[in-house]
């Protein structure tokens, strides 16, 4: 089925689901994909139309490994009216247009971001704080996003290494919410937070205090 | 009034050089006191180009 014709079932779907009086405690309709359980590999290497913004309202987070990836979409909104988990391993990978990934409806606890948005090089903003609290890895998961400047992290909910590398325009609102994401690791191993050097570069003591007695490496 | 004392040990890698822990490369790492610097060891410009490819 084409991107199109996938669209336009969502389309019928969600004014099928209107005419019926549909009331399942939802919003405006947010009801076509009720029955996804996953979106792994859903839009992987498809071709939306030029300058695309995809929404998606779902019942709740589902896995989306791989969903997006190598497709042209520009922005993806997603909105969910239940809390849950999801896996956005290689979701983004090579998403070369995407410039914005809205997920703050999307009440998701991230289990796995490896890969996540890698060489999305257009990627300048991430709306939503990310709870990657039980992530076991952040391999590469902003690898390539050099144009990056706006995220945002639920505090102390960074455990394990991760790199921004990559992303010399972060914000300065981004870059108090990665460090104060850092998790306190006291008495356990010590992580590596890394920036690239214009980041480093710019980071007040204070936030180099912070950082290390939270028992952090700082690398820039 | 509250009083800190944060240790830090801050490595800084000499010119031409990057510093190195096998998977990162940067030029300054800051570590918690007590933390294990040995860790991070220096490798020239060449070795940080060429893992970029």
């Amino acid at each position: 089925m084409s991107i199109a014709e996938k669209l336009q079932t969502i389309a019928e779907n969600e004014q099928r689901v209107y005419d019926k009086g549909y009331t399942d405690g939802y919003e405006n309709g947010a009801l076509p994909l009720t029955q996804i359980k996953k979106l792994n590999s859903v839009f992987d290497g498809s071709t939306f139309p030029e300058n695309y913004d995809l929404v998606l309202h779902l019942k709740k987070p589902v896995d989306m490994q791989y969903c997006f990836k190598n497709s042209n979409v520009r922005s993806v909104t997603l909105t969910a009216v239940q809390a849950g988990d999801v896996m956005i391993t290689f979701a983004f990978r090579d998403c070369i247009n995407l410039q914005v990934f809205d997920m703050k409806d999307y009440k998701a606890t991230i289990t796995d971001i490896t890969y996540a948005f890698y060489n999305s090089s257009k990627l300048k903003s991430i709306y939503g704080a990310l709870d990657i609290s039980r992530c076991p890895s952040t391999t590469a998961a902003f690898s390539g996003c050099t144009l990056l400047e706006d995220i945002d992290f639920v505090p102390n909910t960074i455990k394990v290494n991760i790199s921004f590398s990559p992303c010399r325009y972060l914000n300065e609102k981004s870059i108090q919410s990665i460090i104060d994401g850092l998790a306190d690791l006291t008495g356990q191993t010590t992580q590596t937070i890394t920036f690239h050097a214009t980041v480093g570069a710019k980071l007040t003591d204070e936030q180099k205090a912070t950082i290390t007695a939270k028992n952090w490496t700082l690398a820039y | 009034m509250k009083k800190e004392t944060i240790k830090q040990i801050i490595l800084t890698a000499d010119e031409g050089m990057y510093l190195t822990n096998g998977e990162t490369y940067v030029k300054i790492v800051v570590l918690p006191e007590g933390a294990d610097a040995s860790v991070w060891y220096e490798v020239d410009e060449n070795e940080y180009s060429e893992q970029l490819v």
